[in-house]
């Protein structure tokens, strides 16, 4: 009997994932959309890594053939854009006594000067797992880090950027939120991140 | 390099890992990943409203989509 080894381009779950290292098959990724494919199996997911630009994780298989990815980055947003947005340049300066127990609340509800916040910056599954449950999979994976994150560097939400009209939907249906309806950016709270990471 | 891969290796969480022969030429090899964050006024007014109410509970489908991922991820 000839004991054949399986080819490492077939997917054998279950999948891991872990942060991108040298050691894992990136060569044969391919995804529909070519800057995704590009940015993987070239060099730019590395340059990001060592320019702190972005943490990049992959989701590979015992062959360590990688099978998916996500990046995730770190921005911020002023207490003072958010709040100027909701009540104007001078919201610091109330008249009123409404005014002023507002600014109370405010206070409490953004302590901080700046607003930290997480990115999703690129998340991909390889076009043979096309049609089943991998990319939701992938993105409750994704959701895990994110949470995980949060907890070494506070983070109250997270953002992403939809690609096109039908992954608006896609998100949309897993509970995130379009921030307006000038362009795709979407969002979910970290504490809703944090119910779902803690759900049974 | 051998100085590089045992600090790698002596990281409890290994986050980030340079392979041996990468050298950066230039900040212009940096890929553009984070697209432009600026939020226009609507966007920040949804997130204002956001952070100052209640997180909404996550929903059925993404609570499925955690089961399935278990056929998955192990």
């Amino acid at each position: 009997m000839v004991w054949i080894e399986p080819h490492p381009r077939v997917a054998e779950p279950p999948f891991i994932v872990e942060p991108l290292a040298p050691t894992h098959d990136r060569a044969a990724f391919f995804c529909r959309e070519e800057t995704l494919t590009e940015y993987i199996t070239g060099p730019k997911a590395f340059r990001d890594i060592a320019n702190y630009s972005a943490t990049v994780y992959v989701c590979v298989d015992k062959n360590q053939v990688v099978w998916g990815y996500f990046t995730l980055h770190s921005f911020s947003i002023t207490r003072d854009e958010l709040l100027s947005s909701l009540h104007g340049p001078n919201w610091e300066n109330p008249t009123t006594s409404k005014e002023r127990r507002q600014l109370g609340d405010l206070r409490r509800a953004f302590p901080h000067p700046v607003v930290s916040a997480t990115l999703l910056g690129k998340i991909a599954g390889h076009q043979i797992l096309r049609g089943t449950d991998f990319g939701a999979g992938l993105m409750t994976k994704m959701l895990e880090k994110v949470w995980e994150a949060a907890q070494l560097v506070a983070s109250r939400v997270l953002v992403l950027d939809a690609k096109n009209d039908t992954l608006v939907g896609l998100y949309h249906g897993y509970g995130f939120q379009l921030l307006s309806s000038e362009d795709r950016r979407m969002f979910m709270l970290m504490d809703t991140v944090k119910q779902f990471v803690e759900a049974k | 390099m051998d100085i590089r891969r045992q600090m790698t290796e002596a990281v409890h969480t290994p986050e980030i890992i340079v392979p041996d022969d990468y050298t950066m030429k230039s900040q212009a090899e940096t890929s553009r990943t984070v697209p432009a964050l600026a939020l226009p006024q609507e966007g920040l007014r949804t997130l204002a409203k956001a952070l100052m109410g209640a997180a909404p509970a996550p929903n059925s489908k993404l609570l499925a989509a955690k089961r399935k991922a278990r056929e998955w991820f192990g």
